[in-house]
């Protein structure tokens, strides 16, 4: 184990808090965007994080397991994926160029499903564990050196 | 090897600065997923377990008498090198919208407390070590 | 024979005793007392200050064989073995060579004083 572990295990969730506020980024740099190259409007991004787990290799059933096997080692982002499940926002504009020609909601726009005050909590969010994970790190390498004192 | 208290403090310190490193790792662990739904928080015993032997230690009931060679005394000290930390699943704490329960605030809380146990403890080993050195010049 | 009477019971230690004498013996001090030339039984000083060199010489051999292995096992996998453990052993390596040869200074001269006494 050893404090470099931890070291992974905070690089790790510094590297998904990176993901995660880069496809923020976006989306709010997209909240206008009423076309893409799909055809519809933007649709904002999600990252899925799943926790990551030490590979267990193979071991008879009856050992007991050692405890440094249980402990996890961080996160990794999974997928980044379109969210698909908000409604889209529908503008009242006859006169822009993508409105809807026919149907029911002839003279809408169709704008990003992006809620601007949502994605910027969930920045707030991001950068402060993005903190904590350097301040894990700050204290492991404190740690280090302190060790490295005791012979001295 | 060495006679008297030293070896048992030292022993003791050794184990405290393993169990902190492993604790770190669980709540860097931890501070990593904060954000990963249905995520539980673990959480590493060790110190209770820990106090409980030493203390069985220092009890001396009376003088016990059993009357055949093969019954059991039933005052036993638990050896204090048996005790092992042991990892718990957090599942009891308010999660939150996402079925996670990390509370990164917390957990900078008992990261920081745990960086500062273990350099008091390398101090202190270091300063026992010192301590017989300074004798031997 | 019954290797394990209850009467051989001292406390926590328990003589072992061997139904044949090329048995290897349970301890290196009752292999030399059966007077049986068990091979695993190492020629070391029954006491006096023999015994006493011989056993912190082992003791300092066994620290640094631990220190060399942390340092090899620090080397070939850091992830392994914990930085604390190896300042730990090189201390403790230190310091039992040091006393050693504190304890090994004095008692080598209180033992020139008595032999040159006149």
């Amino acid at each position: 184990m050893g404090l470099f572990t931890t070291i992974n295990t905070a690089a790790s969730g510094l590297t998904a808090q990176r993901t995660r506020l880069d496809v923020i980024a976006n989306n709010i740099a997209n909240v206008n965007t009423t076309r893409t190259t799909e055809g519809g409007p933007f649709r904002r991004s999600r990252v899925i994080f799943r926790p990551r787990v030490s590979q267990p290799y193979w071991r008879s059933p009856f050992l007991p397991t050692f405890l440094k096997e249980q402990i996890g080692r961080g996160v990794r982002v999974v997928n980044v994926e379109k969210d698909y499940d908000s409604e889209v926002r529908l503008v009242y504009d006859p006169t822009h160029p993508d409105a809807i020609q026919s149907g029911p909601r002839q003279g809408y726009v169709e704008y990003p499903n992006v809620n601007v005050v949502n994605e910027m909590v969930d920045m707030i969010s991001a950068s402060r564990a993005y903190e904590a994970n350097v301040a894990i790190m700050n204290g492991s390498k404190s740690m280090f050196l302190k060790a490295l004192e005791i012979g001295r | 090897m060495f006679t008297g208290r030293f070896d048992k403090t030292v022993d003791l310190l050794k184990r405290g600065l393993d169990v902190s490193v492993l604790r770190r790792n669980v709540i860097a662990n931890n501070i990593a997923n904060a954000e990963t739904p249905n995520f539980k928080r673990t959480v590493l015993n060790f110190e209770s377990a820990l106090k409980r032997a030493l203390d069985s230690e220092k009890v001396r009931p009376p003088r016990q008498f059993v009357s055949d060679s093969r019954h059991i005394p039933f005052y036993q000290p638990i050896d204090y090198r048996t005790v092992r930390p042991r990892l718990v699943l957090d599942y009891l704490s308010t999660a939150k919208n996402n079925g996670n329960n990390v509370d990164i605030e917390e957990e900078g809380m008992l990261a920081l407390e745990n960086q500062l146990l273990y350099q008091t403890m390398a101090q202190a080993i270091s300063s026992e070590f010192s301590r017989v050195n300074l004798v031997l010049r | 024979m019954d290797l394990l009477s209850p009467l051989s019971v001292q406390g926590h230690l328990i003589e072992l005793q061997r139904s044949d004498p090329r048995h290897l013996p349970g301890s290196v001090a009752a292999g030399m007392s059966g007077g049986a030339a068990g091979p695993a039984a190492a020629s070391s000083p029954e006491s006096g200050f023999g015994k006493l060199f011989f056993d912190a010489l082992n003791n300092v051999n066994d620290l640094q064989n631990t220190t060399m292995d942390l340092t090899e096992a620090m080397l070939t996998d850091p992830d392994s073995v914990d930085i604390h453990d190896v300042t730990v052993a090189i201390a403790e390596a230190n310091l039992a060579l040091s006393m050693t040869k504190a304890i090994m200074d004095r008692a080598i001269r209180a033992y020139q004083e008595v032999i040159n006494t006149r």
